[in-house]
């Protein structure tokens, strides 16, 4: 008989004998947690009072009786009984739908955590889980005998096929998916005039030729007969257009990497075009489809997402340039700090660079042209901008310098003839692996697609480099989407959430959004933002409040969180309003904030997250630099984001505690970066203690439940700061559950990681990567235990970075 | 003094406005023209203006398009970048969101911003549409917010009833009335529902202003008079609605005529945004078409229209027109220019400017 369950977590072997002497024998122990049928709240409170963490965790069986889990599946066209209706009652693992002959995807759901037992019993029946989807289910590839195998095992509460619905995406809604190709005999073409006043000349033209067209933004959609003229005349206008086939790309991401082959030769059969491919995903083109392919690829078996393919590209008209960095934050980090960069070489994959600038031409390794052939200047200004921000060295005599002037830069360009990111690679992971052979190991990437805090196959890249990469820190810039036009999240006046950019969704990379930087003086510091942005700003108390000025306040246009699956992003926030840093000297003044009054023609400002996110790649670089030359040590991408995390000072502006006044929140992630606590310095006190898995064997989970401790002692008074940070497994939503708990050893009392988060359905967070403890006022002679725990693991082995920043003198020791 | 200097704006507009004492001129400057014009023309003017002592007493945006909007957004970066080299006591000019109404913007950015695919996360990227944004950012930046010293953030002929002076000379606000932009919002409201799916990924003005040239038809026009000497600036508007704010301010005869000294074709001369018709119900002795033969500008049939309305009521009239174009070529053949009674005068190739005076 199905039941909800209680997951009870220890810390101690006293309290799992607690658990064992109230409810006796648990269904399943691990290290970490025990498992029982749910008590009563008498037994519950019992547990707690002796200090056990408890989690009750619905039974999924129960829920899918209830309807309210799988009402997908009753919208499907699966064939299936009568008796899986949507809310009929249906005993666990008995769907009655027909069951493929042949192997196929399911979604399994489980009824325990994942235990490493309950994985060895699955596989032996040779079963591979691909994926976990919260709560409670995983994709697999099962025969017929397998699903029977499954669904007599009493761990497993449903085993369904992977239906069309969980292969959809974000943008079925939006009519353009399906809508972009031709009918047969006709060509369609894309029409990007170069300029803004030349959109009435290439229309004019279609109109006076009769042809079909449609608006779609910046660009032209035009429908010819297949051979017309027309495509060759438009090049013959007065400001000639580019012309090119209309792409209706579309972004396959297969369950397996082994279905590659017969995936393409299914496309080949079904005469689908393939733009590209790498081992899990299959770039297609629909042309001539009137939606029909689009569901079929949706109904086939070893596809498990479909996004539409976005291309990339800038705002030419719009994006005004400016470059450069907070000259306070600089000067406030480069007095404090001994850390420049030194040794540490920054990718940056932008606009270009302006590589006669004096200030980044002794910093450059190399420029590498991915959008223009041969050339990786910067018309465009922002490239410039963001690598003066990073390794600008003052060369100018000015004084205004980035975060790691001495540090080096390898630029990717990627701005095309189009004024597009057309540099962009079809995978990413392309594009990091390019930077990671020339020794980058922080990479900077101040661009991104509106998609409304979704997790794409773009995102999922960046979580894919990291994983088979650990040393690489990817910085992404969060957005810059944030409006308060009409939020539904929230009050009048203040932005809404769900507004991350894309691939900023990402679990493994370090997303940055703006907080508005202290400058009362230049760019558009004297403005509201009423003023500036009227449409996204209409009603106090943001629309009057000033660009700049106030740095406890975030940036209004900077993207919210959280994710759709419930992550915290943006991570950190960093300074992101006139931002004043290096100009490009091909880029025009009147696109960027304002010119910087001393030398104008070398500085300007400008804002966005664009800004902020290189800053803290610059921050990222000092603190790479002090675990390399202070603790000679090789951090991984999870150490640094832990380093930096555990750095934050938690902004107080109205904006950035609207909803949710504790830390973290989905404005200011887990606050804005202090790099006085990130690293020890000359004027904030602390020891640094670290854990960083990735190269110590001992500190790796392979078992689920597993636990380590560790032990902290204070020797004065102080604060106590802890970040746990891991890089997960590539997939939507978090697959490996690790756990953060820190416990005063003389009081008991138990502090769980991100306890004071946002969304708070249970003590435990199953839902962050990144997870803080933070302990004000510890008092001289108080220990502390550090435990980091898993709850469940989907892939293994799984290493874990922790920072402990204490008032200690003693190194942390670990505890059995 | 009363006359109006004509800057060589190629396809767009960009007119300056010259009144009060000839000795020391006052200014008033409509419209920046296209990208390059305040670079090669407009910059040099100023200069000279304010090399003179003078200043602008006010700068108007006829309305948000680029061949109007450019020279203004690049005057005031220059002001902005490198010193305000002249003075600028109030800047004019209708918002596409005061226009269009608060709300509709936001709601077709959500669109754009859905499909815009991946961009440079600079703040403009996505939350400037276009070079309206652009232009008042810059106007507040240089503090002379957009229509500061109006009676209402938009200027309409119910908005500005009076005439406004200076020095010399007299306003009078003739387009857009409130009736046109409350009809404009209509427009709007169902071109969007139309254009939904064109919007997703969207540049909202490019488009409008491909497909229906939607922000053009709020042009704010001006009937100015200066020591007894009339004109007529039009912007980009269409000749029904300057009938509709001319009736409203009281301008049109009894007969619903009005003859100007100087008529700035709407449009560039465009015969889609004025009829025959219009041509015989305001007449004047001087007609300045803005155009270079772009979009077929200005239209033969315009200039015909003209010709033959002046030439039905033995008026003998002037067109000026700022570049040769085929449409002037073929007009004085087919329709010589003695026999019907016009000159036809162009601003001489290679010069940045012509000033029509109308009173010494």
């Amino acid at each position: 008989m199905a039941t909800n369950r209680m997951i009870a977590h220890y810390a101690h072997e006293t309290e799992l004998g607690a658990a064992k002497g109230i409810l006796g024998a648990p269904q399943m122990e691990t290290e970490s947690y025990v498992i029982y049928d749910q008590p009563d709240d008498a037994t519950v409170k019992r547990l707690e009072d002796a200090g056990l963490i408890v989690e009750i965790v619905e039974d999924p069986a129960l829920a899918f009786r209830r309807g309210d889990v799988f009402d997908m599946v009753a919208k499907t066209s699966a064939p299936m009984a009568a008796g899986a209706e949507a809310g009929a009652p249906m005993e666990p693992g008995t769907l009655g739908e027909a069951i493929p002959a042949a192997p196929a995807y399911f979604m399994v759901t489980l009824s325990f955590p994942l235990s490493d037992d309950l994985r060895k019993k699955i596989e032996a029946f040779g079963i591979r889980l691909l994926r976990f989807s919260p709560p409670a289910s995983y994709s697999a590839r099962l025969t017929p005998g397998q699903v029977t195998d499954l669904r007599a095992m009493p761990e497993v509460a449903v085993v369904r096929p992977y239906v069309d619905l969980d292969t959809g995406t974000i943008f079925d809604s939006l009519p353009m998916v399906v809508k972009a190709a031709a009918p047969a005999a006709t060509e369609s073409y894309e029409i990007l005039p170069d300029r803004r006043e030349d959109f009435a000349e290439v229309v004019d033209f279609l109109t006076a030729r009769g042809i079909d067209y449609e608006l779609k933004g910046r660009v032209i959609h035009m429908t010819v007969p297949s051979g017309s003229a027309i495509p060759g005349e438009l090049a013959q206008l007065a400001s000639p257009p580019s012309v090119g086939p209309i792409e209706p790309l579309f972004d396959l991401r297969l369950h397996h990497s082994g279905d590659l082959p017969a995936a393409l030769q299914w496309l080949a059969n079904e005469g689908i075009a393939v733009v590209g491919s790498s081992p899990r995903k299959i770039r297609v083109r629909l042309d001539g489809d009137d939606g029909s392919m689009y569901e079929r690829l949706r109904q086939h078996d070893s596809i498990a997402d479909i996004d539409p393919y976005l291309p990339p590209h800038v705002d030419n008209d719009l994006a005004r340039q400016s470059l450069g960095i907070d000259a306070n934050v600089g000067g406030a980090i480069n007095a404090v700090l001994r850390q420049n960069g030194s040794g540490e070489i920054i990718g940056v994959a932008d606009t270009g660079i302006d590589a006669t600038h004096p200030d980044l031409a002794g910093r450059l390794i190399i420029a590498i042209p991915r959008g223009r052939p041969g050339n990786a200047t910067d018309p465009h200004g922002h490239g410039t901008h963001v690598s003066g921000s990073i390794v600008g060295d003052g060369s100018t005599g000015s004084g205004i310098r980035g975060i790691a002037p001495n540090a080096r830069l390898v630029l990717q360009s990627l701005l095309d003839s189009r004024n597009r990111l057309g540099g962009l690679p079809l995978d990413l992971n392309d594009l990091f692996d390019e930077a990671y052979q020339q020794g980058v190991r922080i990479h900077n990437n101040s661009w991104g697609s509106a998609t409304a805090s979704e997790y794409v196959v773009n995102s999922e890249e960046v979580d894919e480099f990291v994983w088979n990469h650990p040393d690489m820190l990817i910085v992404i810039s969060a957005g810059n989407e944030g409006t308060a036009a009409a939020p539904s999240h929230g009050l009048t006046g203040f932005v809404d959430l769900f507004s991350i950019g894309a691939p900023a969704t990402a679990k493994n990379a370090l997303t940055v959004g703006a907080s508005r930087s202290s400058r009362t003086i230049g760019g558009y510091s004297q403005l509201t933002y009423g003023q500036a942005w009227a449409p996204h700003f209409p009603a106090p108390p943001i629309q009057g409040e000033h660009v700049s000025g106030n740095p406890e306040c975030i940036a209004g246009f900077s993207s919210r969180g959280p994710c759709t699956d419930n992550r915290i992003k943006p991570d950190v926030v960093a300074p992101g309003t006139d931002i004043l840093s290096t100009k490009s000297s091909t880029a025009p003044g009147k696109r960027f904030w304002g010119l910087d009054a001393t030398d104008p023609a070398h500085y300007a400002y400008m804002g966005g997250t664009s800004m902020a996110a290189p800053i803290v790649a610059g921050c990222a670089a000092l603190v790479r630099q002090y675990y390399r030359e202070d603790r000679a040590h090789q951090p991984s991408a999870a150490l640094l984001k832990a380093t930096l995390v555990n750095s934050t000072r938690w902004l107080t502006g109205g904006d950035a505690i609207a909803n949710h006044g504790k830390s973290p929140n989905y404005h200011q992630g887990f606050g804005a970066i202090s790099m006085q606590h990130a690293i020890p310095n000359a004027a904030v006190d602390f020891q640094l203690d670290f854990i960083d898995g990735w190269q110590t064997p001992a500190d790796v989970f392979r078992v689920s439940g597993e636990r380590r401790r560790y032990q902290v002692t204070a020797d004065r008074a102080g604060e106590l700061r802890v970040c746990l940070s891991w890089t997960d497994p590539p997939a939507r939503a978090i697959q490996n559950i690790l756990h953060l708990t820190v416990q005063n050893l003389q009081s008991a009392k138990k502090y769980l990681g991100n306890e004071d988060r946002a969304k708070l359905l249970n003590g435990m967070d199953r839902d962050n990567n990144v997870q803080i403890v933070r302990i004000a006022n510890v008092q001289p002679g108080e220990r502390y235990m550090i435990m980091v725990t898993n709850t469940s693991l989907l892939q293994t082995p799984q290493p874990f970075a922790l920072v402990v920043t204490s008032p200690s003198s003693v190194p942390m020791s670990r505890l059995p | 003094m009363f006359g109006l200097r004509v800057i060589q704006a190629e396809f767009g507009d960009c007119l300056l406005l010259e009144y009060g004492n000839a000795g020391a001129p006052r200014h008033m400057l409509i419209d920046g023209g296209p990208p390059e014009i305040y670079e090669r023309h407009l910059r040099k003017i100023l200069k000279r203006i304010a090399d003179d002592g003078g200043k602008l007493d006010a700068v108007v945006l006829s309305h948000v398009d680029g061949d109007h909007i450019t020279g203004l957004i690049d005057f005031l970066a220059d002001i902005r970048d490198n010193g305000k080299y002249i003075d600028i006591d109030e800047l004019w000019m209708n918002s596409f969101t005061k226009v269009e109404g608060e709300g509709l913007e936001p709601q077709m950015q959500n669109l754009a911003a859905l499909g815009a695919g991946a961009m440079v996360k600079t703040a403009e990227a996505l939350l400037t549409i276009g070079e309206g944004n652009a232009l008042t950012l810059l106007a507040h930046q240089i503090e002379r917010p957009p229509n500061e010293k109006r009676a209402d953030p938009i200027i309409t002929v119910d908005t500005e009833p009076a005439e406004i002076s200076f020095d010399n000379l007299r306003v009078r606000v003739v387009g857009p009335t409130r009736a046109n932009i409350e009809s404009l919002r209509e427009k709007w409201e169902a071109w969007i529902e139309n254009h939904t799916n064109a919007l997703v990924g969207g540049d909202i003005y490019v488009m409008a202003n491909s497909d229906g040239s939607i922000p053009n038809l709020s042009s704010i026009m001006l009937h100015v008079k200066a020591d007894g000497r009339t004109m007529l600036l039009t912007g980009d508007g269409r000749s029904d609605h300057l009938l509709d704010g001319l009736g409203d301010a009281g301008l049109l005869d009894a007969a619903g005529k009005l003859h100007v000294d100087l008529l700035k074709l709407p449009h560039h001369g465009s015969n889609r945004n004025a009829t025959k018709k219009f041509f015989s119900r305001v007449t004047a002795d001087i007609y300045v078409a803005s155009a270079n033969g772009k979009d077929d500008n200005p239209d033969l049939a315009t200039l015909i229209w003209i010709v033959e309305a002046a030439d039905k009521e033995g008026r003998a009239i002037q067109l000026f027109v700022t570049n040769e174009t085929p449409s002037t070529l073929q007009l004085v053949e087919e329709y010589p220019p003695a026999q019907y009674g016009y000159t036809l005068e162009l601003l001489p190739s290679g010069t940045s400017s012509q000033l029509i005076t109308l009173a010494d």
